[in-house]
């Protein structure tokens, strides 16, 4: 794995052998480029926090990247574009006590391309928390598929809204979207209270479970010491 | 454990579920509330648990002397109650090892090192015949039913209870997984003569493997008869409705 710890607001990541990549970021403003080279597998982890983040992600043909990212009290705006026979498995997770905007478009112009983008949102006060969620299948895409799966815990009675845009220009494609606002479950709480455990603790479990989750354990230990540092 | 279900009624969104519900269990005593689907057998598990959907009208929930209707869940059970449920939950994003983790340090003043936790849990699943690598998955997670009651009990066994509830432990339990989880709770019953344990079933099966002194039928929200093991067996020969008409039990009281 390599680490990279961020402190210039424009930053440029070619990914050029197959490889792991984990990035820090504390930047009030960060642009960051991410192109995925032909053949390649990567996978990339990254923390920002208080922070207006901008991605930009290119996936060549037949090229494979897994992002896991965690947003504390950031705005994460994501391009990414995926090439013929590529394939994204995004898994972003934001918390935010403040007003935050998260926007995504994903964008397939190879032929048999593959999107899986997943995010979950904890919105911990009063607060704006967005997704603006756009997936765009353009009319060369044949056989590609794109899966978006959008969660917001809205723990106060914070303005949450999932904004979802499917845009499909081929009829040999499979697109979908769900999207959930809501709170934690009161079977899941009172389950978990019924083993003794206290509501701070269920709350810490619960949180870290809405925003880990579909990331490997191996792979957590970061993303939970940067969560407890908050 | 002393537990007391005093003239007991619930309701659950204005439906009456139990009705003069009237129980006594005393310390290291096991019994089994046997009943088709559907008469409030689970209901009973939820209440002495203190889910908030499921409101006592009347009466009481008196352990050890105290009444416990006033304590929130999680106090009943670091009183020493532990529900094993029939469908337990599952939770992406945080492994077995830490949920359990959680709640054994919530439950004793002093933290458990790492080291010990570990030492303790692995030797408890080996007993259970679990793989401890499914201690780092995802809680519940991709687990089988039989699996997830193996799960509960692992869980018990690191609690230590004084009052068990086993709500249909051996649904989604394989003959095998019934055996020797039972055989780990008759252990742990013969090592903490104290804790009492009230099986619910519809099933007589669990009850040749943990078998109870008291058994007593639930209909419509009420127990109709109580007797010893024969009861359970006359049920299994006759069925509930049957055997409701037999009179050479005695009845409840």
């Amino acid at each position: 794995m390599n680490k990279i710890y961020i402190d210039t607001s424009n930053y440029k990541l070619e990914i050029k052998d197959d490889s792991s990549y984990f990035l820090e970021s504390k930047l009030n403003n960060l642009n960051l480029y991410i192109e995925v080279y032909k053949n390649i597998n990567s996978k990339v982890f990254l923390l920002t926090r208080n922070s207006k983040v901008n991605i930009e992600v290119k996936l060549r043909d037949n090229s494979n990247i897994i992002i896991n990212s965690l947003g504390i009290d950031a705005s994460i705006s994501s391009m990414i574009t995926l090439g013929e026979d590529s394939n994204l498995r995004f898994l972003e997770s934001i918390i935010s006590k403040v007003d935050t905007v998260n926007k995504i478009k994903i964008t397939h112009i190879g032929k048999n391309s593959h999107s899986t983008y997943i995010n979950n949102g904890v919105n911990l006060g009063e607060n704006k928390f967005y997704f603006e969620v756009d997936g765009m299948i353009t009319k060369n895409s044949r056989g590609s598929f794109l899966e978006e799966d959008s969660i917001i815990i809205n723990r106060k009675d914070g303005d949450s809204k999932i904004i979802p845009n499917l845009i499909v220009d081929n009829e040999d494609v499979t697109a979908n979207h769900a999207a959930f606002i809501g709170n934690f479950k009161d079977s899941d709480i009172w389950y978990l209270e019924s083993r003794g455990i206290n509501q701070e603790e269920i709350e810490k479990l619960l949180l870290q479970a809405t925003l880990l989750k579909g990331i490997e354990e191996e792979n957590r230990e970061e993303f939970i010491n940067y969560l407890e540092n908050k | 454990m002393d537990i007391e279900l005093k003239n007991l009624k619930v309701k659950v969104e204005d439906k009456e579920i139990l009705q003069n519900f009237n129980l006594k269990i005393h310390q290291g005593e096991i019994h089994a509330i046997m009943g088709p689907n559907g008469v409030g057998k689970s209901t009973l598990s939820k209440v002495i648990m203190g889910y908030p959907d499921y409101k006592v009208v009347s009466g009481d929930i008196i352990v050890d002397g105290k009444s416990i209707l006033n304590l929130p869940i999680n106090e009943r059970s670091k009183l020493g109650i532990f529900l094993v449920y029939q469908n337990p939950i599952a939770i992406e994003g945080v492994t077995m090892r830490e949920v359990i983790k959680s709640s054994v340090d919530s439950k004793s003043e002093e933290k458990k090192s790492l080291y010990e936790f570990v030492k303790e849990i692995v030797g408890n699943a080996k007993e259970l015949e679990m793989d401890s690598k499914n201690l780092h998955r995802d809680f519940n997670v991709g687990f089988s039913g039989g699996e997830r009651k193996k799960n509960e009990i692992l869980w018990a066994l690191m609690l230590k209870p004084k009052f068990i509830i086993l709500d249909e432990l051996d649904s989604g339990l394989d003959v095998d997984s019934l055996k020797i989880v039972s055989s780990v709770l008759n252990k742990y019953l013969e090592e903490n003569k104290e804790t009492s344990v009230l099986i619910i079933t519809h099933y007589t099966r669990i009850l040749d493997y943990i078998k109870p002194g008291f058994v007593h039928m639930v209909k419509n929200g009420e127990i109709i008869k109580s007797g010893d093991f024969s009861l359970a067996k006359l049920i299994e020969k006759f069925g509930y409705n049957q055997t409701f008409d037999i009179n050479e039990v005695e009845t409840c009281e």
